[in-house]
């Protein structure tokens, strides 16, 4: 009488799960939210804050005196 | 209360009254009690050219004439006074076009109070150091 060894139960639980790259996942998000996808991205403060430092900078700046 | 903070008026621009009441609560503490509300942009541009404020805090969901619009006809008037926008909006497209029209910064309203008061206080210590430096004496 042969004696075949039943499969590893916990090997294939391990093959049924699905690892994500939850990095790859979020990048791939905001390159669907462009505008040139029609969709516009949200932005949080710290993004918000960046695009006004040259601006901000600008006016910090003394103005050449004009005499 | 000092010269500066005498002598400092700041325009505030939202349709939501109670936003109204909560910013001039905010910045009164900062010693700002100067404060000209308007409740819409053609009233802003109005009282703007009015009061002659030293800096504008503006919202951008307004009825008949919205931020955005009114930003750019304040910028008509004037290049130096401070603009800061305070909106829910924080759309990416609404944030740059806000950069391209000359607003100086960008604050959203939809977070806690207590952080959009710190926000604020921030904002106004680092653009107006005298103003501050007076109301901490």
């Amino acid at each position: 009488m042969s004696e075949t060894n039943p499969p590893d139960p916990s090997s294939s639980m391990a093959d049924m799960i699905v690892r994500y790259d939850l990095a790859k996942m979020r990048e791939e998000i905001k390159q669907d939210f462009t505008p040139d996808s029609g969709s516009h991205r949200l932005l949080n403060q710290s993004d918000i804050s960046k695009r006004f430092k040259r601006r901000r900078a600008a006016r910090a700046k003394p103005k050449p005196d004009a005499s | 209360m000092s010269d500066e903070s005498a002598n400092f008026t700041a325009l505030l621009v939202d349709d939501e009254h109670y936003f109204r009441r909560f910013i001039t609560q905010a910045i009164g503490k900062l010693g700002i009690t100067n404060i000209v509300q308007a409740s819409d942009g053609t009233e802003a541009v109005t009282q703007f050219k009015a009061t002659s404020p030293n800096m504008v805090i503006l919202d951008i969901n307004m009825p008949n004439k919205d931020g955005l619009e009114t930003l750019r006809d304040l910028r008509k008037l004037s290049d130096e006074v401070p603009i800061f926008m305070l909106t829910s909006t924080s759309d990416e497209y609404i944030v740059e076009q806000c950069v391209v029209d000359g607003a100086d910064f960008f604050l959203r309203k939809d977070v806690p109070a207590n952080e959009l008061s710190a926000q604020l206080g921030e904002l106004i210590a680092e653009n107006f150091p005298d103003l501050t430096a007076a109301t901490q004496v």
